[in-house]
């Protein structure tokens, strides 16, 4: 009963929502026509799809078997809180939670204060379209609510790698930012459309471009978090093409909120902003494209059904294809006069810009170069880690240092000579802690003392920009630091720390991997991982075998870590759950294998990481979060 | 005219997946297909009866090459079938890092699908026929060639296609 509720507000959002755009239609035909007002669509669409998605939530809570779904993603022994994640750890249910979203973007847009009306509706106008055509998605191919005939009396479980605290909340968040980019897209298309003149456009975008970019930069984050403890292989980051569909629009619209700045303070780029804001939502929704219709291989594996992959294609194209067609027909609706000295503010960003959509496209390339191959020669080639750390590289250090440099850079036209001159005192530090760096890291690899210089320099820089700008004031206080500069502030120092972080864990790490026995003490960087046994324990619906180490520090006991691996009793799975000691310097991680089976030994199969400077990547993601929020209260609180 | 690249940039890469679509991506062809077995030793247990590569080529009719371990869940989800396929034509079994009492345990409980099992002990066999992780399977015809590998648990899809290939044969 209550999955064909379910089904019945899933139609409603259909059918409302269509009025997106047979509502410019019809009034075409009669102006007469009395239609509902998108903004009230917009409630009511918001409305039925979550009572729809509650439907979906409560047959999951009551372990409904007569559904799909739920016979096919939980089971009765599962503890509730993974009942309820298990909404979004299926196919199905998650497009589902995307449409939720969706409206949940549109619904906050139509109840939000903007001045210029026109812009608001034929935004929504946009923005109900997008909705009505992933609801078709749904109803056609992907509907939760399907019934299994004779239903089952036990379901199989929902996939074990997906029952842990990081995975409750990491897909909402991810689609936050995915999906917020919706709107944008919906701007900016409504803009192109009905060739909105008014430039204040940009002020509209602003508050969507900064949220949904926060949520992006959480949700990736937390992610890279997920997958370091639970896969047990001691990275943060393996290039695997659900990762990196999901990096590719976080790229685009890092480039596309540094424009918004030049665009909404000098009224320059605006026909840039507005193409950045559509590829930056062709490129989540390519991202779903890839990921949910298995074309590439995937440590993310999703149920795959081909006509899927062919209506999100459609989709695909349709989205480009419009966003991109009145992107050309528009032609010479915005002033062209983007006069721009590369010794400049605005240059720095443009060189950001163009720096952050070359790592974009390379990286989309080596992403889809796989499927490429496989039609053009069918050929079977992957494209791993090698690539992508290579072409790295050289994009990020001129990235670095425009990000060093840019914000001191004046507005308008500045004078290369006249900023060294004003820059004194920092490039004489910068000296300094280039040596420090050096001195500290003497005799290890180049490329990362080069990348620690360059983090220190961007940390350093913009310390250096905030003690200068309270030299100036000296009567202020907190409250009354301006929120861009703190803003900036807090991300570039994110990004410093993500560099450091991610240097150490990749380039410097340590791995020992071995049979270790009982009492063998194994020494890694600064520690003794002295190994204690293995002993059986028994989980809420799984079976553990947890390993007991004693780490020791110059003979002194600091701590016992117990990795585990888990065999899920209803899908017989295992899933590895690594035991990782963070300090500021390092994590030591360590996860188990198998036992020998050999001779009837007593060892186990170690593996033990010390992976330097891991939890900066974390301080450096909340950091970067924290500015992009920073940014939107910004916003909005000039918007009061 | 300048909206002839858009056209053809969106119809090429559409192009391009919509045929990605059709292909599925975990198939890796193996370089030993059409080729004929390769050279591997194995050791003997105690309870079951062994086999040799010449074992292999000396029959003329068609089998079926399974690596495994007690050990392995997948190759716990595939045992069933393996037990149907068996009724077909022989398979032989090759037990990676495994001893004789716990395949012995497990298929007393759950049925033996082998004709004959050899260890390998210290992975060299796995390393020669290409095996890189369990379980994986290898058709091989009458004359003693590799005909199609399969990696992973056969499950009951699989076992449909390998039906197609035993008809084209």
């Amino acid at each position: 009963m209550v999955a064909e509720l379910g089904i019945f507000f899933l139609i409603l959002t259909l059918v409302f929502s269509s009025f997106g755009f047979l509502q410019p239609i019809l009034s075409n035909i009669s102006k007469n026509i009395l239609l509902f007002s998108q903004e009230k669509l917009s409630v009511l669409i918001f409305t039925f799809t979550l009572l729809s998605f509650f439907c979906l939530a409560y047959s999951f809570i009551v372990s409904d078997f007569s559904l799909n779904v739920v016979v096919n993603n939980s089971n009765t022994q599962l503890p509730i809180i993974y009942k309820i994640t298990g909404v979004w750890g299926n196919h199905e249910g998650s497009i589902l939670l995307w449409l939720l979203v969706m409206t949940f973007f549109g619904f906050l847009f139509s109840i939000q204060n903007i001045k210029n009306k026109d812009i608001k509706i034929k935004t929504l106008y946009v923005q109900n379209t997008l909705i009505f055509l992933i609801g078709l998605f749904i109803v056609l191919t992907s509907n939760p609510f399907e019934r299994s005939f004779p239903p089952e009396i036990e379901g199989s479980d929902l996939n074990p790698l997906l029952q842990d605290p990081g995975l409750i909340i990491h897909p909402p968040l991810l689609y936050l930012g995915y999906v917020g980019f919706s709107i944008v897209y919906s701007i900016s298309l409504a803009v192109l459309l009905f060739k909105i003149k008014k430039d204040d456009f940009v002020n509209v975008l602003r508050p969507w471009v900064f949220a949904s970019w926060t949520f992006l930069t959480l949700g990736i984050g937390l992610g890279s978090w997920w997958a370091y403890y639970e896969l047990g292989w001691g990275g943060f980051w393996f290039w695997d093409p659900v990762e990196n569909a999901s990096l590719l629009p976080w790229l685009t619209a890092s480039a596309l909120l540094h424009t918004i700045l030049i665009s909404s303070k000098r009224k320059l780029l605006l026909k840039w902003t507005l193409l950045l804001s559509i590829i930056t939502f062709t490129l989540s929704l390519l991202g779903t494209f890839l990921v949910r219709s298995g074309v590439l291989i995937s440590v993310h594996a999703f149920a795959n059904d081909p006509s899927r992959g062919l209506f999100i294609l459609l989709l695909l194209l349709l989205v480009t294809g419009a966003g991109l067609f009145f992107y050309i027909k528009s032609g010479s609706f915005f002033p062209k006069k983007n006069n721009i000295n590369l010794i400049s503010k605005e240059g720095a960003i443009s060189l950001n810009n163009i720096f952050m959509l070359t790592l974009s496209f390379t990286i989309l390339l080596g992403t889809v170069y796989p499927l490429f191959s496989g039609v053009i020669f069918n050929t079977k080639i992957s494209v791993g880690a090698p690539f992508f750390n290579s072409i790295l590289a050289p994009i990020i250090f001129p990235l670095v240092i425009g990000m060093i440099f840019g914000p001191f850079l004046k507005w308008g036209n500045d004078d290369f000579f006249n900023l060294i001159n004003r820059l004194k005192i920092l490039l004489f530090i910068f000296f300094i802690v280039a040596l420090f760096v050096w001195y500290l890291n003497f005799g290890g690899p180049i490329l990362s003392i080069i990348f620690f210089i360059f983090s220190s320099w961007i940390v350093t820089s913009s310390l250096f920009e905030f003690t200068k700008f309270i030299s100036l004031k000296p009567k202020l206080t907190f409250k009354k630091v301006p929120l861009k500069n703190l803003s900036q502030l807090t991300a570039h120092i994110g990004i410093g720390l993500l560099i450091i972080g991610a240097t150490g864990t990749s380039i410097l790490k340590k791995e020992k991997i071995q049979f270790q026995d009982p009492n063998q003490i194994i020494s890694i960087s600064k520690f003794d991982v002295k190994f204690m046994g293995v002993n059986n324990v028994e989980g809420p619906n799984y079976i553990s075998e947890m390993g007991e180490f004693k780490i020791y520090q110059k003979g002194e006991y600091l701590k016992s870590l117990y990795p585990e691996r888990r065999f899920y009793n209803s899908s017989d799975q295992i899933t590895t759950e690594a035991a990782i000691y963070s300090t500021i310097f390092g994590d030591l991680y360590i996860a188990i294998g198998d036992k020998n089976s050999l001779n009837d030994s007593q060892s186990w199969t170690t593996r033990i990481w010390f992976n330097p400077f891991t939890l900066w990547i974390w301080i450096g993601v909340f950091l970067l979060s924290l500015g992009g929020a920073i940014s939107l209260i910004k916003t909005l609180r000039i918007k009061n | 005219m300048k909206y002839f690249f858009l056209v053809i940039s969106l119809a090429l890469l559409s192009f391009f997946f919509y045929k990605g679509l059709e292909k599925d991506p975990s198939i890796i062809p193996s370089n030993l297909i059409k080729k004929e077995i390769p050279d591997f030793k194995l050791n003997e247990t105690k309870l079951f009866p062994f086999f040799e590569k010449s074992d292999l080529l000396e029959s003329k009719d068609l089998k079926m090459v399974n690596f495994f371990a007690s050990w392995c869940p997948p190759c716990k989800i595939e045992h069933p079938n393996l037990i149907k396929l068996s009724e077909k034509f022989p398979i032989y079994g090759i037990a990676k890092k495994d001893s004789d009492n716990r395949i012995y345990n497990w298929l007393k409980k759950s049925g033996n699908p082998f004709k004959a099992i050899g260890l390998d002990n210290d992975g060299s066999a796995s390393i020669n026929w290409g095996v890189y992780g369990l379980p994986e399977t290898f058709l091989i015809s009458g004359d003693g060639k590799i005909l199609y590998k399969h990696v992973g648990p056969i499950t009951k899809k699989d076992l449909s296609k390998i039906f197609k290939i035993l008809a084209r044969e």
